[in-house]
């Protein structure tokens, strides 16, 4: 059988950086062709190429032989490639029919809007999925279910020979799965291809007939999913020469005094029943995939968020951590997870990005002036400690490089006086050198006394600078990991929600 | 590395027209008008000029702070008219201190209104102080019955805009005082740091700890103050207000701040921008006033002036942008 879809040797780098090595790729007509791969393995870099969101830096994509160059995502929707995404595209203000005939709406000869057709095949389409939503419902009044599978009925209500979804049933609940592969075996016996992008192996064992590993943007194997074990997708996802990074420094046992006590804590749709104690003078680190619970977790423990049950103790005292302000006072500060949207002031200077919490901890409380001396003084200590590269505390934020910003950015969360730091993606975006120093600034302040939550998607991170790591898996804790447990290999498997915990008999209160 | 270096040079320039652009731009209307308009550049006239920037100046500081938090208030000319009112009203009652001070806290008050709709309510700030903008200046009309109301027996009262000090005029001297308060709130407190934050990056501030109603509220009650004090100016000069004072104002002073180089994406204002924006506004219609142009066409040239400011800004934000993206 001749592949529907077929990509040879496609390389993209983003800034310097290798997302995809080469890689090679096909895909027949009425298979279900799983995509595997760690975060970070290039999964979502291939499917924004097949789909027309980016361009790759070389090689080609045929379709049914032909070769196509996709300028944007319309393009690949024309020649019949469907991408179901993790991030909703819906317009919530519209109806349900309206937003499954967004940007393809059938039309009258005279150019006006022709509903009939839209109703009838939006409910075609609906009675397919099973899904029990009127056509003018406005999504904005859908849970997110629905919106996933609204999502997905857009997919089907084209005539598509290439349909990919990464992570589809991410937020759907079990009957909601069963329909949704249901659909997927349809889809299969019209000769369609889908391409199933998920973490979850029991549901591509389930579904998939082939499935291709990737690992640091080169593929690893394309294999027929008859006669393999699921141990040996995990060991093709990991590898096994896997080089460790940044030295350890021992922790200083300077009778550790707890920080942060978090007992059963649960926040809606995110996290259930949450306990773990963090020390001063420790590092513990925050395993899983997206959609594990690990962000809602940290935003939690900064008031970014409010938790449905549970309780929070801060040095032995109950925390209510209703807002960030409260959190600050309390002594925690957060690095956000993203720099851009969520962490840099855009138009202040270098100075004002690092110093603007100062002014809401308690020491500020009373002055009315700003202390330009002090904040002088503090700039040069935080310069100094975290060898931050700037011409000029007066200089523009956006004018240093990516590296430097996130040193600010740790910086803002010093100069807080918080001692327990809350640290998300803390090397997301710099490069290896900053990286580095990242890495080994977090251990010297360890051993100073401060307390670190670091949450991470890159696993080779949390290697490096945990004392103890958490893992978490669709909301739940998985494990915690001992220091001389923490390897790669363990936190992938408790984060693809395979227990190894009862067979090394190490499990954890 | 030629094209980036083209990006950065126009970039450059526009950061120099940021806060000098609007300076030229008052020297070549005044130049201008001194050589068509036979009596501009006389003593009176250019006193005249300056009182009257000067009343736009004190509420342009205000809206200031409002837009560099990312929003703006539409009620500062109806707040204009109902404290002028509230100022002639109190005067005929109890003295003229009181009077002043009674004026300005309605005009607070006014101001912590609207940041109680935007703050409390959820409702955006446009809506909020465009619905207020309507409400104040109905109730202006209510309490004056359509009449006007004369201020007598206050001799004082109109040394407020009218009177010199050391040969200045006290109008100018309000607005270097409120100036210079303004800009030491803006620019060496935490809280116009924080303002900045806010019309900067919103989520970056509600994690930094930035109590973003708190300081909402504080920045509309401040823009009430300053239109209150324009106010008082306003009914010093004219002794004489009813409830329709005040109309376009915030056109105007929405205007000043943009052509002084505040953003109205927010994130920064500049106020000395603003003072001299004043002074070109004002100057502009001196001169169209001695050249007995109608002042109708003050409307089109205040909205022809927005605009091109408006222009200005977003031609600047996409020169950043596109610069910061050959820098990848």
């Amino acid at each position: 059988m001749d592949p529907v879809l077929q990509v040879v040797k496609i390389k993209k780098q983003f800034a310097g950086v290798r997302a995809l090595d080469g890689v090679d790729f096909d895909l027949l007509p009425g298979e279900v062709h799983a995509l595997m791969g760690e975060n970070g393995a290039g999964k979502s870099t291939l499917i924004n190429i097949i789909s027309g969101l980016i361009r790759p830096t070389s090689g080609s994509v045929f379709l049914e032989g032909r070769e196509v160059h996709f300028n944007n995502s319309m393009d690949a929707k024309r020649a019949g490639i469907s991408t179901i995404t993790q991030e909703f595209n819906l317009v919530p203000q519209l109806t349900v029919a309206e937003n499954i005939f967004l940007g393809r709406e059938p039309v009258h000869a005279g150019g006006l809007i022709d509903w009939k057709t839209i109703r009838e095949r939006a409910e075609r389409t609906l009675a397919v999925l099973g899904l029990d939503v009127g056509l003018n419902q406005r999504v904005e009044y859908l849970d997110v279910g629905d919106r996933q599978l609204i999502e997905i009925a857009k997919a089907l209500s084209g005539d598509f020979r290439v349909i990919m979804m990464d992570e589809p049933t991410a937020a759907l609940n079990a009957a909601e799965v069963d329909r949704l592969f249901e659909i997927i075996g349809t889809l299969k016996k019209q000769g369609v291809a889908v391409l199933y992008v998920s973490h979850r192996l029991n549901e591509v064992f389930r579904i998939a007939d082939r499935i291709t590993v990737l690992r640091d943007g080169a593929r690893v194997a394309t294999r027929s999913l008859a006669g393999l074990h699921e141990d040996d997708v995990v060991t093709m996802m990991l590898g096994r020469s896997l080089a460790r990074q940044a030295a350890v420094v021992a922790t200083t046992d300077a009778g550790k005094r707890t920080a942060l006590s978090v007992r059963d804590l649960s926040v809606a749709g995110a996290l259930r029943d949450v306990s773990f104690d963090l020390s001063y003078g420790e590092v513990l680190g925050c395993a899983g995939l997206i959609g594990s619970g690990r962000f809602e977790l940290l935003r939690t423990l900064f008031g970014l968020q409010q938790r449905s049950g549970g309780d929070i103790k801060i040095e032995g005292r109950p925390a209510a951590l209703r807002n960030p302000q409260e959190a600050i006072r309390a002594g925690v500060a957060m690095l956000a997870e993203d720099r851009k949207t969520e962490g840099i002031f855009p138009d202040l200077e270098v100075l004002e990005n690092l110093m603007i919490t100062s002014a809401t901890t308690k020491e500020r409380k009373g002055k009315l002036l700003i202390d330009t001396d002090d904040e002088q003084k503090q700039y040069q200590e935080m310069r100094d400690l975290l060898d931050i590269k700037a011409f000029s505390p007066r200089q523009l934020i956006t004018k240093l490089s990516g590296g430097n910003q996130q040193k600010v950015m740790i910086g803002r969360a010093l100069v807080s006086k918080s001692r327990i730091l809350l640290l998300n993606e803390p090397t997301r975006g710099v490069d290896v050198g900053t990286k580095m120093e990242i890495h080994a600034l977090i251990r010297r302040l360890v051993a100073q006394g401060f307390a670190f939550l670091v949450s991470s998607s890159d696993v080779p991170e949390l290697v490096a600078v945990s004392d103890r790591c958490m893992v978490f898996s669709a909301g739940r804790m998985t494990g915690t990991l001992a220091k001389e447990q923490i390897t790669e290999d363990t936190i992938t498997a408790l984060a693809i929600g395979r227990g190894i915990m009862e067979e090394n008999g190490h499990e954890q209160k | 590395m030629s094209r980036n270096r083209d990006a950065s040079s126009s970039l450059r320039f526009f950061q120099f027209s940021e806060s000098l652009g609007v300076l030229t731009l008052l020297v070549i209307v005044v130049v201008v008008a001194s050589l068509v308009a036979h009596g501009f550049f006389t003593y009176t006239n250019i006193t005249n000029t300056i009182i009257i920037a000067s009343i736009t100046a004190v509420t342009g500081f205000g809206m200031t702070f409002a837009i560099a938090m990312g929003g703006f208030d539409l009620s500062v000319g109806s707040v204009q008219a109902f404290t002028a009112i509230t100022a002639a009203a109190l005067m005929q009652v109890t003295s003229m201190p009181v009077a002043i001070i009674g004026a300005l806290v309605v005009g607070i008050a006014l101001g912590l209104v609207n940041g109680v709709l935007i703050t409390r309510l959820r409702v955006p700030a446009f809506v909020a102080t465009f619905g207020m903008m309507s409400i104040i200046r109905g109730a202006a009309l209510l309490v004056t019955k359509g009449q006007s109301v004369m201020i007598t027996g206050h001799k004082a009262y109109a040394a407020i805009n009218n009177g010199k000090l050391l040969g200045v005029p006290v109008p100018l001297l309000i607005v270097l005082v409120v100036f210079a308060l303004l800009y030491l709130l803006l620019k060496h407190t935490p809280f116009g740091r924080h303002v900045c934050a806010i019309g900067g990056n919103r989520k970056a501030a509600i994690a930094s700890g930035i109590n973003i109603d708190r300081t909402t509220l504080l920045v509309f009650g401040l823009v009430g103050l300053t239109a209150a004090i324009s106010g008082v100016m306003l009914s010093s000069q004219l002794l004489i207000v009813d409830g329709t004072l005040g109309t376009g104002f915030e056109l105007q002073t929405i205007a000043i701040s943009v052509l002084g180089g505040t953003s109205m994406a927010g994130g920064g204002g500049n106020l000395v921008g603003t003072l001299i924006a004043s002074l070109l506004l004002a100057t502009i219609s001196s001169a169209l006033n001695i050249l007995k142009v109608a002042a109708f066409y003050q409307y089109l040239y205040l909205g022809l002036l927005l605009v091109l400011a408006l222009y200005l800004d977003t031609l600047r934000r996409d020169l950043i942008a596109s610069s910061m993206l050959k820098r990848r």
